[in-house]
């Protein structure tokens, strides 16, 4: 049976739409949301490339969670409360992520996030879209075109209304050659002053999401709030607006130094192979919940659940479960937190 | 029996009809008598806006499709043609619908044997978007509170939920950036004349639908649904089958005039193109939705095409393959364009194309029937 | 001024002949072309005409069978419909059609091989003079 559903893209956090079509319970492919008012129907590659690797991964629908539940109380009791931290990331969606805190909470674990740098931002520094259209100047960080086309589709009909656009970036890149001037950097330490050097207007928007270190991204902030211009920061995933907002997110360093300092991590929706070195986990007991990792506890997808992701204007967009595969046993991060939470 | 005015038998279907209801009428005598598997067809999803293509195995959710959803700018075929490929299914097409299931029998990606096509009759259809902001601007109505629209006589109508109609002229709407799709706009193809049977309400008595049979399938079809007590008919007079044929041929004229501005006068200057081009970041969405793209592996991937993503892409190695892949067979239907995320004008630069192609081979993709395809082997005199 | 460059698909049964006619001939012809053989100009797709000019290719020269030659049949006949399309494409992508050309050779005909790079060749010099 061929089924056609609303869902919201996961991959960075600008939250388009995307229709996901599925077939006996699996998804096969997308067809465009024309109707959403944040992307009208159109998607990026990046949203595509996650899709298609959703398509060709192995599914399962049942699982058998007594014994990995059992080994996981255990584990936990093990250790003493300050031992254990729990790793997340945006890709995590609301409500989860509030079952995560309180649970962390409740027993006392410590909790952090890695988000490529990024930290919590005053929402009155925050642009809407629409801001970023009616701009009479744009300065790009990182390439913003390649990585968040939707945004740089913003852009583009700022240009038509005349805007100036400046491009900062370590690479040339496709942003670059689509700004009006293109400023090559060494190394984002320079930052700062390259931005100095930018006589804004009352309007400048500053559009980022590639940083090398919270200080330099903490400083740009300051520089945004002394110039009174805004900032709109694209993260890499969906709802790590929330994750800012809530979590205490740290630089890779600090990340390390945490899971040095822990005995035990419960590490939900993340892969730390893709952002630190192997040997840093050796030792470690890890607890797993994902949905990619054929390793890991199992947990439903975003596009297996109900739930909402709050993107970078600090929308919450609410998705339902585009799938709607009544055979699905799979557990979601809350209802598996409640278990062991039970348990211990 | 060439021309029919087709009145559905029953009330429901007659209520949420735009017309005569024969579209719902003859879908529901198919599945009725399990000539077919399924239907694909537009439904409302959330509102008037949000067209969604959903495949109907049970009457009572077709009796849900029923009434137009010009805002709702889907393609169909490459749906079926992904999906659906192995099903015995009916669908409704729009001229682009149709159009792009006949290039795709063509490549053999569909068995025509397996497809009922009913046609409807098309003005051109309108960015659910843009449509919201026009209902907004001209209309002067919340647009959550329009519960059905329909073009009729060169103007867009909205019904209110308290039953007030409104309208506007279409081309006012147009001459301020409203109103239809710009490649509906160019289109010059306003009947299906490729699937089975063709609706719509051009020249129709009130309350009938007009419907224009084009194959022996179409014939049975419609015969057994009389024959079963699914619709009635009349023939229509002379006058107005003129009336259609004359509706038929303005509209083509105006397409062709719309051509002229849209390709040649407002198109962008060569240099203006390519800075255009620049902004492509190769998502290869184009090829996605294209209905036409239909290879199992595609050129535009391969190895020795690449270009390295700090360089300054070269839209020939994009754009230009792909033209070469599917230009000739471009039946301008816009989802390109659509869904670009970077708004190139990716329908127009195609369609400009076939254009020049079409005049000098005088192939019309998804209407031609006898000319060669541009791959095909057939030999055909052509002037060097 | 830089040398010009030609980048020749010349197909296996005819136009490749052809060329080698000319050269036994000893009859001469600009240098500047590097000839790929192929074995059919139907091989022959708009990927790669679109590649020789994203690397560099002042010109992109085609040689096929005379229609009605084609070892494979009707190889050229499909060809010929590509070209037309190839044409428009460049003009498309602001490419000067002249820089693309396409003939029908054969394996006996080497003077008219000589003559067609000739022509084309100058007809390169002159464009961007």
């Amino acid at each position: 049976m061929l089924t056609i559903n609303h869902s919201i893209c996961p991959e960075c956090s600008m939250g388009c739409g995307l229709n996901l079509i599925s077939k006996d319970g699996e998804i096969v492919g997308v067809n465009p949301y024309k109707n959403h008012p944040i992307n009208e129907g159109k998607n990026c590659k990046n949203s595509i490339d996650n899709i298609n690797t959703i398509k060709s991964a192995p599914k399962i629908s049942e699982y058998d969670y007594n014994q990995k539940i059992t080994e996981s109380v255990e584990l936990l009791k093990k250790y003493d409360s300050n031992d254990v931290t729990i790793i997340t990331s945006g890709k995590t969606d609301n409500a989860d992520l509030e079952k995560i805190v309180d649970f962390a909470q409740e027993k006392d674990y410590n909790i952090v996030a890695y988000e490529n740098n990024f930290t919590k931002i005053d929402s009155e520094l925050i642009p809407t879209y629409e801001d970023v259209e009616k701009s009479d100047l744009i300065i790009s960080i990182g390439d913003v075109y390649r990585n968040n086309s939707l945004i740089a589709r913003r852009i583009i009909h700022a240009q038509q209304n005349n805007a100036k656009t400046i491009n900062i970036n370590v690479t040339d890149n496709l942003a670059g050659y689509n700004s009006d001037e293109f400023k090559k950097i060494e190394s984002y330490d320079e930052i700062i002053n390259v931005l100095e050097k930018i006589e804004t207007t009352k309007d400048t928007i500053i559009v980022i999401n590639d940083i090398n270190s919270t200080e330099n991204y903490e400083k740009i902030g300051e520089y945004v709030k002394e110039k009174g211009i805004k900032i709109l920061t694209l993260y890499k995933h969906p709802n790590t607006f929330s994750v800012l907002n809530t979590i205490q997110c740290v630089q890779k360093e600090e990340l390390m130094e945490s899971i040095n300092n822990s005995k035990l991590l419960l590490v939900i929706n993340e892969e730390l192979s893709e952002i630190l070195d192997d040997e840093c986990l050796e030792n470690k007991d890890i607890i797993k919940l994902s949905s990619t990792d054929a390793d890991a506890i199992p947990i439903r997808a975003w596009y297996e659940k109900d739930g909402s992701f709050t993107n970078s204007e600090g929308l919450t967009q609410e998705f339902e479960d585009a799938v709607q595969n009544e055979d699905n046993q799979i557990k979601t991060i809350s209802e598996i937190l409640t278990l062991v939470g039970q348990e211990i | 029996m060439e021309y029919l005015q087709v009145k559905s038998t029953n009330p429901e279907i007659l209520e949420g009809g735009e017309n005569g209801g024969a579209v719902t009428a003859i879908l529901l005598s198919l599945l009725e008598n399990e000539d077919v598997d399924g239907i694909l067809n537009m439904k409302k999803h959330d509102d008037v806006y949000d067209g969604m293509p959903s495949y109907i195995t049970t009457p009572e959710e077709l009796l849900e499709t029923t009434g137009s959803l010009h805002c709702a700018p889907i393609m169909t075929a490459d749906i079926i043609a992904k999906y659906l490929k192995d099903s015995k299914i009916a669908l409704t097409t729009k001229p682009c619908d149709a159009m792009a299931i006949d290039e795709i029998i063509k490549r053999n990606g569909l068995n025509r044997d397996n497809i009922f096509m009913i046609g409807l009759n098309c003005g051109g259809t309108v960015s659910p978007l843009k449509a919201e902001k026009m209902i907004e601007l001209y209309y002067d109505v919340d647009p959550k509170d329009v519960v059905s629209e329909e073009i009729n006589k060169g103007k867009f109508i909205i019904e209110l939920a308290n039953g007030e109609e409104k309208d506007v002229k279409i081309d006012d709407l147009e001459l301020e950036g409203y109103g239809r799709r710009e490649n509906c706009q160019r289109c010059e193809l306003k009947i299906p004349r490729k699937a089975d049977i063709a609706c719509g309400n051009w020249g129709s008595s009130k309350g009938y639908t007009f419907v224009e049979i084009n194959t022996e399938r179409g014939e049975e079809v419609i015969q057994n649904a009389i024959d079963k007590g699914y619709i009635e008919v009349k023939e229509p007079s002379e006058k107005q089958v003129a009336i259609r044929k004359k509706v038929e041929n303005v509209m083509i004229k105006m397409a062709k005039k719309k051509q002229k501005a849209q390709l040649e006068k407002e198109y962008p200057s060569p240099d203006e193109l390519q800075d255009i081009l620049t902004r492509c970041i190769k998502c290869y969405r184009c090829r996605d939705v294209c209905p036409i793209c239909n290879c199992k592996v595609c050129s535009l991937e391969k190895e020795y095409l690449q270009q390295s993503p700090e360089e300054k892409p070269d839209p020939l190695l994009m754009h230009g393959i792909r033209m070469g892949h599917m230009a000739f067979s471009c039946i301008n239907c816009g989802q390109c364009e659509d869904v670009c995320p970077v708004e190139i004008p990716l329908a127009k630069i195609y369609q400009r194309v076939q254009l020049k192609y079409r005049e000098e081979t005088g192939y019309v993709p998804g209407v031609t029937s006898g000319k060669p395809p541009m791959y095909s082997p057939d030999k055909e005199e052509v002037a060097e | 001024m830089e040398e010009k460059k030609i980048i020749g698909f010349c197909c296996n049964w005819c136009c490749y002949g052809g060329a080698d006619n000319a050269g036994t001939g000893r009859m001469s012809y600009p240098p500047n072309i590097r000839i790929i053989r192929v074995m059919c100009s139907g091989r022959i797709n708009p990927d790669m005409i679109f590649k020789a000019f994203h690397e560099g290719a002042d010109g992109v020269f085609v040689g096929g069978c005379h229609l009605g030659d084609c070892h494979y049949d009707a190889g050229n006949y499909k060809w010929r419909r590509r070209a037309h399309l190839i044409r428009f494409i460049l003009d498309e992508m602001n490419i000067d059609q002249r820089r693309f050309k396409h003939e029908w050779v054969s394996a006996s005909e080497g003077s008219k091989f000589q003559k067609c790079i000739t022509e084309f060749y100058d007809e390169l010099c002159q464009i961007e003079e």
